[in-house]
């Protein structure tokens, strides 16, 4: 399946959101973010808006509905590249997004889910650790 | 010989007569101030010989032989010396080449054409002057054509609806006036001519001094210009200095707010912040507010927007320099700053942001 501006990298889900999408192409985004999710069980999902340079309400909302949207379906979001104006409208607008990780660029985003994936990792051995007490037991 | 003797006595008497007529008129035509006064003065001279319509006309698009090419009606009268307003009439402008009459009149310059019945005289078989005398609804006329130095200046012409004898009387008077008529008309049309070149003048005049006026207004309003220009630069760099970013190690910056924080400057904090973030890819960002004298939920508020920008452009805050007093309003206020990271100075912030980095320090020897 072919998503346009949609990458697969490893266990990250790379989205450059491109610049001046209409409302329409915001709707059809969230959809094909949500299918890619779906289709390559992604874990993280890394949203980079580095080409966005302005931003509505509607487009405010988009961010928050679409990071609500990921956390149900089970996987991190990582917003990254936001830029001044977008985060200003945003902050006007209230949505600051508390449960969201926002780095400033590409570069910390994949530190960033690097850490993330490790803490995962732990996290499922430290489980499997458990399994297997509990085996032993 | 008595007989003889009264011929000449009545020749005496009307010589006498005529020549008072003439000075009457020509005392008249002394006073003139426009147009209207010179047909004022030979008005009650022709009325009593029962003209019915009579007018002056200009010369206009004098031809190079000194000619009219057009002639403009100025003023008109009926026989009851009645002013005639030029609005009613049909046109005022006659060009020559479709009025061959008038062209007659300027053939001998020097003397008055008279043309007792228009029907049958000679000088009016030409072209269709006739024909425009019939429709004109004129038969009997008399054209005094004004000339001087060899250059037409216009004609007075004098008209009957039926044929007439013409006295001498009236035609030695009117030929004897024609050269006063055609000298006053001369200097009228001087006197016009340079009442047009001196308002010429002062329209060249008025519009330098507008032009003037324009291009100082331009020079004003491009100094008032500039002076705002000085302003905002002074402003920008006014608003530089109070919003500093300071980088102090590796991905931490620090941002001293002194003074009070209004909407306005609350904003180019935060601008600020965010430029100083990327320009140094900053993920702490140390806010001192020890300068700050009163933090009130104004003031918390624009702090908290202040961070959250922060923190979606990737980076962490740490709120130091509460002090006591600021301390104690806060919470009296009820703010809740809970989930942030506030810390009384800059030395526990900096320790505080080196450990979130990861960064030990150690003291070497």
């Amino acid at each position: 399946m072919n998503f346009i501006g949609i990458q697969k990298l490893e266990n990250l889900l790379l989205v450059s959101v491109p610049r001046d999408l209409i409302d329409d192409e915001v709707i059809r985004l969230r959809r094909d973010i949500l299918k890619a999710i779906r289709l390559y069980k992604t874990q993280i999902v890394l949203l980079d808006f580095s080409q966005v340079d302005i931003s509505d309400s509607f487009f405010g909302r988009f961010i928050y509905s679409t990071s609500q949207m990921t956390q149900l379906m089970g996987a991190k979001i990582i917003l990254s590249g936001l830029q001044d104006a977008v985060i200003e409208t945003m902050v006007e607008l209230g949505m600051t997004l508390p449960e969201v990780d926002a780095v400033l660029d590409l570069d910390d985003a994949l530190e960033l889910s690097r850490q993330l994936a490790t803490e995962q990792q732990i996290e499922i051995e430290d489980g499997a650790d458990d399994v297997t007490k509990q085996g032993k037991t | 010989m008595s007989d003889g003797y009264e011929t000449k006595i009545k020749q005496l008497e009307a010589a006498q007569k005529r020549a008072e007529t003439i000075a009457e008129i020509n005392a008249a035509l002394s006073l003139i101030q426009n147009d209207e006064d010179i047909l004022e003065a030979i008005g009650p001279f022709v009325e009593q010989f029962g003209v019915e319509l009579y007018s002056i006309s200009y010369a206009e698009d004098i031809q190079e032989d000194g000619k009219p090419g057009t002639l403009h009606t100025v003023a008109i009268r009926n026989g009851a010396g009645e002013k005639i307003p030029l609005e009613s009439l049909p046109q005022v402008r006659f060009p020559l080449a479709q009025f061959p009459l008038n062209n007659l009149a300027f053939a001998t310059p020097n003397q008055p054409l008279f043309v007792e019945d228009g029907m049958t005289d000679p000088r009016t078989e030409d072209g269709d002057s006739r024909s425009i005398l019939t429709a004109l609804g004129i038969n009997g006329f008399v054209v005094l054509p004004l000339q001087t130095s060899s250059i037409a200046r216009g004609l007075i012409s004098f008209n009957w609806s039926q044929p007439q004898t013409f006295p001498q009387e009236m035609r030695d008077i009117l030929t004897a006036i024609q050269p006063t008529l055609a000298a006053i008309v001369a200097s009228r049309q001087a006197q016009i001519q340079m009442m047009e070149k001196d308002k010429a003048d002062r329209d060249k005049l008025e519009k330098l001094v507008e032009e003037r006026t324009a291009a100082l207004q331009d020079e004003l309003q491009r100094s008032a210009q500039l002076q705002q220009e000085v302003i905002d630069a002074q402003k920008q760099a006014l608003l530089e200095l109070s919003t500093p970013i300071i980088p102090i190690m590796d991905r931490i910056i620090i941002m001293p707010i002194i003074g009070t924080v209004d909407t306005q400057r609350a904003r180019d904090i935060t601008r600020a912040l965010l430029r100083g973030i990327s320009d140094y890819r900053a993920q702490i960002v140390i806010v001192d507010v020890t300068g700050v004298p009163l933090v009130d939920t104004n003031v918390a508020d624009h702090l908290n927007r202040t961070i959250q920008a922060a923190r979606l452009k990737g980076a962490h805050t740490i709120l130091t320099g509460i002090s006591d007093a600021v301390a104690e309003t806060v919470v009296d206020l009820g703010i809740d700053w809970s989930d942030l990271e506030t810390l009384r100075d800059m030395q526990t912030g900096l320790v505080a942001a080196l450990r979130r980095l990861g960064i030990r320090m150690v003291r070497s020897g």
